[in-house]
């Protein structure tokens, strides 16, 4: 199925298109920033059962996995305050891994902590096949 | 509080929650350890002691979870799920207060959701934890102007 199909089949976007006369559809198109994926992210580990733990074990897991090593090490070495701080490198790095890690965890309808966690696990792993380091 | 019976759930959460920090560092954790750990905060027949003890794990665990700024206020103090980190939600802000790079991750966190998110809920969020962080923090005039202002 490509993106149109997929798209038009979206509740949401049905009901505007009715609205609207079907010729002026509302579109959400803001565009992705990394922190937005990171909310995202988190949204769809509380809507897929997961408790205050699978938040800080999801984004542990997608920095060290998309990084190679842990996040705090990385900020720590570089002598950087925060994720803001990263190079470009490293933030696309980790916003690849939370969009990756948000469509596994709804992909495989993981539901509670431990099923999350692996759907987060297994998504960054392949995702960061990608990068060169 | 000496002799105030110490709930054995909230041990067994305490417990749990060194065990996580220990996995999310990746330390190699001996359970006999926990009794030492608990030891450094006071007796273990003491209350205080161990909420002292969970409140400065837990604060562990946020700074550990190097969230993005505006999660970490968001995750952790707006919404707290479960019981005790919302019993002793206070504690755990005053604990991870004491993190050198906390309140400028705060701060960070509060101007995004506050100047950069477009959801009501997000500026609500910040308006709300900022007037909490009022009372645990004299560094708060450190704040840019504009986000002090909303604490007013």
């Amino acid at each position: 199925m490509g993106f149109l199909n997929w798209f038009n089949s979206q509740e949401d976007n049905e009901s505007q298109t009715t609205v609207f006369g079907g010729s002026d559809i509302i579109i959400d198109k803001k565009e992705p920033t990394r922190t937005n994926a990171n909310s995202a992210l988190q949204r769809t580990v509380s809507e897929h059962g997961g408790t205050a733990d699978t938040h800080v074990a999801v984004n542990k897991t997608v920095g060290r996995n998309m990084l190679g090593e842990d996040v705090n090490q990385v900020c720590r070495k570089l002598g950087v305050r925060d994720r803001s701080g990263l190079p470009t490198e490293a933030k696309e790095a980790l916003q690849t891994g939370d969009i990756a890690a948000r469509h596994q965890i709804v992909r495989d309808g993981a539901e509670g902590h431990e099923e999350v966690v692996e759907s987060a696990d297994k998504a960054t792993k392949k995702a960061r096949g990608l990068f060169s380091w | 509080m000496v002799g105030t019976e110490i709930p054995l759930n909230f041990k067994r959460e305490t417990y749990n929650s060194w065990k996580f920090l220990g996995r999310l560092e990746a330390y190699f954790l001996q359970p006999r350890l926990f009794w030492t750990e608990i030891r450094r905060y006071g007796s273990l027949d003491d209350a205080l002691t161990w909420q002292r003890a969970y409140a400065s794990i837990r604060a562990g665990i946020a700074a550990s979870a190097m969230w993005d700024n505006p999660t970490i206020i968001r995750e952790l103090f707006c919404r707290p799920d479960a019981g005790f980190l919302s019993e002793y939600n206070d504690l755990i802000l005053e604990e991870y207060l004491k993190f050198p790079e906390a309140m400028d991750h705060i701060k960070a966190g509060l101007e995004e959701l506050y100047f950069r998110s477009d959801s009501v809920e997000d500026h609500q969020a910040a308006v709300a934890f900022l007037k909490r962080l009022t009372k645990y923090s004299s560094d708060l005039g450190n704040l840019s102007p504009s986000i002090a202002a909303l604490a007013a």
